[in-house]
This record gives C-alpha cells, structure tokens and sequence, in this order.
C-alpha cells in the first residue's frame, strides 16, 4: 500500500509537471517532464491496481516519448523546432492554468461521488491532467503540443478509470492508444516541417 | 477456421501488405478494390455456422474469435451489413485517382474498415469505444498524406475524437456498473447524459461541428468526404448497436426527444450554414452535418422506422462519392473551390457539372433523384409524432436546395478565362456517368433497395 503523503505529493506533482509543460519551449525538457509525469501516474495507479501492471504505463509513456524525442531529435539536424511561446503567450497560459487548478480543486469533492473506488488523490491528480492537458490542445495547434497535450488527457483519465476498470486488456489496449499517438503525432511533426524547412 | 478471420484478419493482412506496395499506384488501387469486392461477395454466399461443402470437404464457419477472454462475434445475420461496407469501401477505392489523390488511401482505408468492424463486433461493447480512438488515429494519418503538412481541421478531429472515446469509455462503464432494474434512476441518466456528450464528440453534433467544415474546406475533398461517409456510418452503426443491446434504455430516458433534438439541431445548423456558403468544400461540409442530422433523426424513430437509415446511408454514399469525385477532377485545374473560381464549368466540363449538380441535389431532396424517396418518407414519419418538427426538418432540405441553386447560377454563368485541358480519362467520366445515372434510378425504383434493406435491418433490430 502506498502512503497517503506520497499520494498527495504525486498528485500535486503532476500539477506542476502539467502545469510547466504548458509554459516550456524546449522540448527535450518537454519530453523529460512527459517520462516524469508517466511516473506520476503510475504511483497513481498503483493505488488501485498491482505495481507490475501499473508500471505498463510507465513503459507506454517512456516508450512515447522515446519515439517523439527520436523524431524531434532527427530533425534538430537539419532545422530549428521549437513552440516558440512568447511572454504574453505564457501569461495567459500560466493564469488559465492557474484558473483550470482552483477550479478542479473546488470541484474534487463532488467528482468523488462519480469516482467512488478513487482516492482524493487519484480524484485531484487525474482532474489535474484532464484539465491542464485540455489547456494544451485548447491554446495551440502545432503537432507536439497538441499531441503531447492528447496524452495528458489520457493520462488523466488512465488515472480515474484505474479506479473503476481493473482489465488487464484495456490497459494494454489504453498502452496501445498512447504508442499509437506517440507514432501519429512523430508522422505529423514530420509531415508538417517537410513543408516548411528552415 | 472463424468469421472474424476471414472478414476482419485477412482484410487487415491485406491492408498491410498493400503498404508496403506504395509504389505501385496501380497495383495498390486494383488490389484494395478487387480485395473489397472479393470479402463482400464472400460475406455474401458464404453462411456462418452452416456446414457448407467446400472442394468435398464438409465446413462450417465458427461465428466467434476469442482473443485474451473477449471475443469478436459475426453472427450470420451480419452479413448483410459485411457486403454493404466492404462493397462502399471498394468502391470508394475504385474512384480513387492517383493523379491527384494519394496511393495511402487505399491501405488506409482498408485498414479503417477492418477496426470498423472489430468495433461492430466486438464483446463487451464498451471495447468499440477504444477502437475508435485507433479508427481516429488511422484517420488522421489518411488526411494528411505526404508532403503535406497537417492542417487546423485533423488537430480538432482527432481531439474531438479523442475526448468522445473517453467519455463513451466511462459512461459505458457507468451503464454496466448500474443495477438497470433497480431503482437508480440517477445514476442511469448519468450515464446516459456522459454516452449522450460521447455520442455528440463522435458525430459531431453541435457545438462539436467545427472539424468537419475545417476538414472539408482545408483537406482534399475526396480524402475529407471519405472520412465523413465512413467514419460516420461507423459511429452510427455502433450506436445502433448499442441501443439495439439496451432495450431499456427509452422505458427509462427520453432517448427519443433528445434524439430528435440533436438531429434537428443539425439539420438546421447545415442547412443555415449552406445558404450563406460561397465554397463547394464547404457546402459539401453543410450537407454532411444535414445528413447527421437526418441520421439522427431516423434513428430516433426506433422500432421498424428505424431502417431508413440504411437507404439514407447508401444515397449519402453515392452523392458524396460523386460530389468529392467531381471536385477531385477539378481539383488540378481550378485555384479554389470557391463558387467564383468555379464559373463556367458547366460550359467547360459538362459531365463535371452535371455530376456535381446531380449529388447536390440529390442530398437537398429534389423529386425524382434519389435523396427525395428517402428524405420524404422520413418526412412523413416525423409528421405522424410531431408536424412543428416535420417542418424543421423541411427547413434543412431548402437550405440546402437553396445552396445547390446558388451554385447551379455560378457553375453555369460565363467565365472570361480561356478553357483548360482536364486529363480525364474513360474510366473515370465513366464513374461520373454511372454515378449520376444510380442516382436517377434509386430516385425513379426506390423499391430496388428494399430487399437489400431488409437483409441489413436483420442486423441490429431496435426496441
């Protein structure tokens, strides 16, 4: 059994982690806070389910962003990639997370009587990803962030639905989904900087 | 040796193989139709669980194909519905044009119809949720066929596909997690209302509608209508599926009402949205989210009203195969799609422009074409519950016709420019023939269709 704090201090972890990926430009940092994060939900998820197949997650995740950071680093050679977020740009961003953060926060304890197997700490931290993963894909349209923005939804979801699916096959079906995204969003970063070459 | 094998493995074995074929245009096109053709004939004389005789071996085709403790089930009264998608699909493939459309939607395409019908047959249903997320992804990847980069419109289609997956996920969770005979009344409607957004993400239901204009003004146009008509009819058919498995599901919510809400709404957001479109992608856009609405309202008739989405589907097919068709041969010589570039076609490519008026019209409802029988019957129906409604419904169908005269007026009207030289070839002005010839007929015979009908509505009946 995991403790109570470390529950509670993964949680808000993955607040900050979500919350910076939203701020960052680098994207190798991007990537390192994703395989962080992938971390996050697998202590999570091991709340509700054996350490050896919530570490499937973790796996899934690592994988993704080995795939992403192999493209994005192919393509470093020839061109310059990077989200380019400009000051006013982060603010907003920083406040509308900010804003999705307390809203989740006052809204945990009536999401508990729709996850009832969840603990606050699943309940917050999986919030925390579905709302600050919505920010994301909401406020940009290139194919890292969009995509990148796609697996921290899932993997707030991942988080709430551990709680009330224990099937061994979705979660390799759930696995699936996020290589599956990690190879789509690789093809779409490419297709889009074959266009534009610096 | 199992249906699922035959009908969902080896079309994906062949889906993979013609990957790796890109090539080879040619042979990519010829394979993936002949390969639809060949699986829906197949579908269509080979009978599960009826011992056949086959080179004097006696063998009987097992309807079940268990996987990790779940299973993928084709019951023989699925077959009907196996031949009408893999014939759709090859023919879609069929007028595929390489000079302008990429070879990667062949593979692709086939692909797709493989986790279509793994989500058709899938069991436990709320599995078909996942697959759409995979559908969406392989979606995503025909639409943005190399080198061209991706655009505004497949971002919002895979995030709306994305969040409609996870709540169908979690609301289908809820529904098996409920004691339907007890008296959790709220915790029912719960459900319903989180498989309700789900549904809306799907099928794009206002105010989910965005990608499908975005798509069909941004992407190819017959890449853009391949993915409405399939994805489409995908969606709707797993939620047949899914009501055709919850019979009680209108003794408990007034499925009917929000059903008929929904198509509505659709129907006059796309009929508005054609009256004041100056686009042929984007009117194109307006009358599939129409036909979304149609849909939606078929289904809301439950029982035997039902069906009619069947006819309603094969006409929307043939109109949209067409309409995309059509603008894929333009696609080389016009600048844009906008009806002010596309003046003087009809001087210029007589064939273009009766192919492109006959499938719009033809999904406006025009009598005599083969949109009007079936638009009119669900007409009818919609008077005998309520006639406000029934005039909704009409108000879809003017926008629309109102949208294909102002489009007749520019494609008719002269052009300064001097004429160009399409490439056409036999075969393909053949396909435009044929086309709009189908869709006379189906409007003079509809009863041509009604045995065909009936075998597909033996699939899923509804309460």
């Amino acid at each position: 059994m995991i403790g109570e704090n470390l529950l509670t201090l993964t949680s808000w972890s993955l607040f900050g982690i979500a919350f910076s990926m939203t701020l960052i430009n680098d994207w190798r940092i991007i990537l390192a806070l994703l395989l962080l994060q992938y971390g996050g939900v697998t202590v999570l998820i091991a709340e509700s389910w054996p350490v050896t197949i919530a570490a499937v997650k973790f796996l899934a995740g690592l994988l993704a962003a080995g795939i992403l950071a192999l493209t994005l680093g192919s393509i470093q050679k020839s061109v310059s990639f990077s989200p380019n977020l400009v000051l006013p740009e982060r603010v907003f961003r920083a406040l509308a997370a900010l804003l999705v953060g307390i809203s989740i926060i006052s809204f945990s304890e009536v999401a508990g009587e729709w996850f009832l197997g969840a603990s606050p700490s699943q309940i917050n931290g999986g919030l925390f990803l579905l709302g600050l993963g919505l920010i994301q894909v909401g406020l940009s349209e290139r194919p890292l962030r969009v995509i990148i923005g796609l697996l921290t939804v899932i993997s707030g979801f991942e988080i709430l639905y551990a709680t009330v699916e224990g099937s061994i096959l979705m979660t390799a079906f759930l696995g699936g989904v996020t290589l599956g995204f990690a190879v789509v969003g690789a093809y779409l970063i490419l297709v889009t900087l074959e266009e534009k070459p610096a | 040796m199992n249906a699922p094998l035959i009908w969902i493995g080896f079309p994906g074995i062949t889906a993979v193989v013609l990957l790796l074929l890109l090539d080879y245009p040619r042979v990519v096109k010829w394979t993936g139709t002949a390969a639809a053709g060949v699986f829906g004939l197949s579908a269509l004389i080979i009978p599960v669980e009826k011992v056949i005789n086959l080179l004097n071996y006696q063998v009987a085709l097992q309807n079940t194909m268990n996987i990790l403790g779940r299973q993928l089930i084709i019951l023989d009264s699925y077959r009907p519905l196996l031949v009408f998608l893999f014939w759709g699909y090859g023919i879609w493939f069929l007028l595929t044009d390489f000079r302008s459309v990429s070879p990667w939607m062949i593979p692709l395409g086939l692909l797709s119809l493989c986790i279509v019908l793994i989500i058709l047959t899938v069991d436990p249903i709320f599995y078909a949720a996942i697959f759409f997320a995979f559908l969406a992804l392989v979606n995503t990847v025909l639409l943005t066929p190399p080198p061209d980069p991706a655009v505004r419109g497949v971002f919002r289609y895979l995030i709306y596909q994305i969040f409609g997956v996870l709540f169908i996920l979690f609301g289908m969770w809820m529904l098996s997690w409920v004691d339907i005979g007890s008296a959790e009344r709220v915790l029912i409607i719960r459900a319903v209302i989180i498989l309700g957004i789900g549904f809306s993400f799907l099928l794009a239901v206002f105010p989910f509608t965005s990608w499908i204009p975005m798509l069909a003004v941004e992407n190819h146009p017959f890449l853009a209508a391949f993915v409405f008509h399939t994805y489409l009819t995908a969606v709707f058919f797993l939620g047949i599926r899914f009501l055709a498995g919850a019979a009680w599901l209108p003794t408990v919510v007034a499925i009917q009402p929000a059903l008929q809400f929904g198509g509505l709404l659709m129907v006059i957001l796309g009929g508005t949205a054609a009256v004041f479109s100056d686009h042929m992608g984007r009117t194109l856009s307006s009358a599939v989210i129409v036909e979304i609405g149609r849909a939606l309202v078929i289904i809301s008739f439950l029982g035997e009203g039902f069906q009619l989405i069947y006819p309603q589907l094969m006409v929307q097919g043939v109109s949209l195969a067409l309409w995309a068709l059509c603008l894929t041969v333009l696609f080389p010589v016009v600048k844009d799609f906008r009806y002010r570039s596309l003046r003087g076609v009809a001087k210029q490519w007589p064939l273009i422009f009766w192919g492109l008026t006959a499938a719009q019209f033809s999904l406006a409802g025009l009598p005599l074409l083969a949109g009007f029988p079936v638009y009119w019957s669900a007409t009818s129906s919609l008077v005998t519950l309520s006639p406000e409604r029934a005039l909704i419904f009409l108000g879809g169908n003017l926008g629309l016709m109102i949208a294909a005269f102002r489009s007749t007026n520019y494609l008719v009207s002269s052009s300064d420019e001097e004429n160009i030289l399409i490439l056409s070839n036999l075969m393909i002005n053949g396909l435009i023939g044929l086309g709009i010839t189908g869709l006379i007929i189906f409007g003079l015979f509809p009863q041509i269709l009604d045995p065909f009908v009936s075998a597909l509505a033996n699939g899923f009946r509804l309460p």
